[in-house]
């Protein structure tokens, strides 16, 4: 009895062994290929915001010539420049909805859009609201004790952009996701 | 005979790593020709355009990628003055490697070619 017993374990162990095995082998695969669509996803549109936010990063040449200053005056064009950039950048329709629904699932969304300018050592912060494209600027301190979102040091003419976006998760589920970053043109 | 299920495994274990590392493989080709889609925008912008020199280093590192019949219609080839859109385009097919399992001891390994198609838009700053 105990024989048999023993006999019947030692046989279900040997169909145990290999389901485990093949079931580890399965879960690292799949989180490997997770964690390589995710840095993949992430290079692609981090890569696509820095190209943008440089896009937007236009000098007024009559103020550089005039002051020898670096300032970004015209809101409305970097703006403009910056939207056009990510459709490009990014592959995006009108809307700003991807051609293709993998592995970004929903249209991105511009959240915020700063653009510092460094006058006479102050630090004037404009906001282009991205709904409206309607501009509002003011004084948020002084040069070396203002930064951006991100914690970038504002020291000049300088753009901050955030983008939202959803991406496809594990199984059916999506998962929101917020990029920014900061490009400082007088440092380029 | 007892070894069976465990020989079985272990082929379809070493079957599914190497589709895994070949997948990778394939996607670090087609993240390399980001990167360098990237490198000449960058670039582009500090010229206004794609140099001549540039272009063929251009040419060259694709090639050496992988990429075949590659064109650049479309890229900026004229200087254009600070501030104005500039473009690059790069179309062409990388080559990839590409596994078929046609049953469970029987994987065909081949190449495949895949359409690539980067555009990346910036603003002259020279």
């Amino acid at each position: 009895m105990k024989q048999l017993l023993f006999q019947k374990k030692r046989g279900l162990a040997e169909f145990i062994l290999p389901i485990l095995l093949f079931t580890v082998v399965c879960c690292i695969l799949l989180l490997s290929y997770r964690i390589r669509v995710t840095k993949t996803v992430r290079d692609y549109v981090q890569d696509g915001l820095t190209a943008s936010n440089l896009s937007a990063a236009i000098a007024d040449l009559e103020v550089l010539g005039s002051t020898n200053e670096i300032q970004i005056t015209n809101y409305h064009q970097s703006f403009n420049n910056f939207k056009k950039a990510l459709q490009t950048n990014l592959n995006l329709d009108d809307s700003l909805k991807p051609h293709t629904d993998y592995p970004i699932t929903s249209s991105i969304t511009i959240e915020e859009f700063y653009i510092y300018n460094v006058i006479d050592n102050s630090v004037i912060k404009t906001i282009v609201n991205p709904q409206n494209s309607v501009v509002s600027s003011l004084k948020v301190g002084e040069v070396g004790n203002v930064a951006t979102p991100d914690g970038s040091l504002v020291e000049g003419a300088t753009i901050y952009s955030k983008i939202g976006f959803d991406i496809k998760s594990f199984g059916a589920q999506t998962m929101n996701v917020k990029m920014d970053h900061t490009v400082d043109i007088s440092a380029n | 005979m007892k070894l069976m299920p465990i020989l079985f495994t272990a082929i379809v274990i070493m079957i599914m790593i190497v589709v895994f590392i070949s997948w990778t493989a394939n996607l670090d080709k087609k993240e390399t020709v980001d990167i360098t889609a990237r490198e000449y925008i960058l670039k582009m912008e500090t010229k206004g355009y794609l140099e001549p020199d540039d272009e063929q280093s251009l040419l060259d590192k694709l090639n050496h990628i992988g990429m075949k019949n590659v064109s650049l219609n479309g890229t900026t080839m004229m200087e254009v003055p600070y501030g104005d859109t500039i473009v690059l385009q790069i179309q062409g097919v990388l080559q990839i490697h590409n596994y078929t399992i046609l049953n469970i001891f029987k994987v065909n390994s081949g190449s495949a070619d895949v359409p690539i198609h980067i555009k990346k838009v910036s603003t002259a700053k020279q």
